[in-house]
């Protein structure tokens, strides 16, 4: 069963992605964690197979979480879905090999990442 | 610092660029239009600005403030009038968020869309002028305009560079504005880049 984990430290914005994702694949199982650290350690537990991971956040920022996750599960298909949208930021993402989705939370983006985890290309 | 009326003209455009890129993000938000002023730009004090910003008929405001560093320092702020906050959540949220949640939520969600509306004109500005800046986490604050303005760390009479734009959702009447300020030592770096922004495009027409 396909497993997902939303990293964010909004609990809107996961119960926002959470939903949009049941709804497009309703045998999904998602995960939250709100933090870097959060989702380092729940990833040791849940194996998640496809992670949406928020850049802003007090704590370990969402880059760096992303690197340690990849390192440590090289089969992953990670996607940072962000409200910054600097170029700096898409270049660091294009650097780490992982999908850029731009903040907000629409149908069109989650859409995207979902077809991102299917093995599509963006 | 004093702009000419060429680097003002060139700063309004770079603003407008992002302001433009918030408007996207909060018509997707929203699924109405969204309009915006064009930026009015000024040197003020925080007690000016608020002067500006307020609406006589709800004087208090929902503000989201998030700090960016970097090259330039800006304090980011997103106001609207406190009652409307409620309903600006339930448009961001549609029915992700079950009703009986959702007050207990507002403070997280505004602060959601702060993030992604400072975050849009932020970014595009920074492109725009080579730059690089790293947000802090946004803080939602309730109160006057004056009081959610106020920075304790510098007084309330020093001039700041003020970039205000008043945005409109019509079939939501829903109004606020965006504003940025600069103390004068990254007002006057902005100025640089502007300028080197302005010799760019004179480079690239002649």
């Amino acid at each position: 069963m396909t497993r997902v984990m939303v990293v964010d430290d909004s609990r809107v914005s996961r119960m926002m992605i959470r939903n949009k994702i049941e709804t497009l694949r309703p045998g999904w199982t998602l995960v939250e964690a709100a933090s870097g650290e959060d989702a380092i350690a729940q990833a040791q537990q849940q194996a998640p197979d496809h992670v949406t991971m928020d850049l802003n956040m007090g704590g370990m920022n969402g880059f760096e979480a992303a690197q340690r996750l990849l390192t440590l599960f090289p089969g992953l298909r990670l996607a940072l879905l962000t409200a910054n949208i600097q170029e700096s930021s898409r270049e660091r993402a294009q650097a780490l090999g992982v999908l850029f989705v731009a903040k907000p939370v629409t149908d069109a983006a989650v859409l995207a990442l979902v077809q991102h985890f299917e093995g599509a290309r963006p | 610092m004093k702009l000419n009326d060429i680097e003002l003209d060139a700063l309004a455009e770079v603003f407008n660029l992002g302001v433009g890129q918030a408007a996207h993000a909060l018509s997707q938000l929203a699924g109405e239009p969204v309009q915006l002023s064009v930026p009015k730009i000024a040197l003020l004090t925080a007690d000016e600005i608020s002067a500006q910003v307020v609406d006589p008929r709800s004087p208090r405001v929902c503000a989201v403030r998030q700090g960016f560093s970097g090259e330039i320092a800006t304090e980011a702020v997103l106001m609207f009038p406190e009652e409307q906050s409620l309903l600006l959540v339930q448009i961001m949220v549609g029915d992700s968020v079950p009703l009986d949640q959702l007050s207990e939520m507002e403070q997280e969600a505004l602060a959601e869309i702060g993030n992604i509306l400072l975050n849009s004109v932020v970014a595009s500005v920074a492109d725009t002028l080579g730059i690089r800046l790293e947000g802090s986490l946004p803080e939602v604050q309730v109160g006057s305009s004056q009081e959610v303005l106020r920075d304790d760390n510098r007084p309330s009479s020093e001039p700041l560079l003020s970039l205000q734009i008043r945005f409109d959702i019509d079939a939501r009447q829903i109004q606020g504005y965006l504003a940025f300020l600069l103390d004068m030592e990254s007002g006057d770096t902005l100025e640089r880049r502007i300028g080197d922004f302005i010799a760019g495009v004179t480079r690239n027409t002649t």
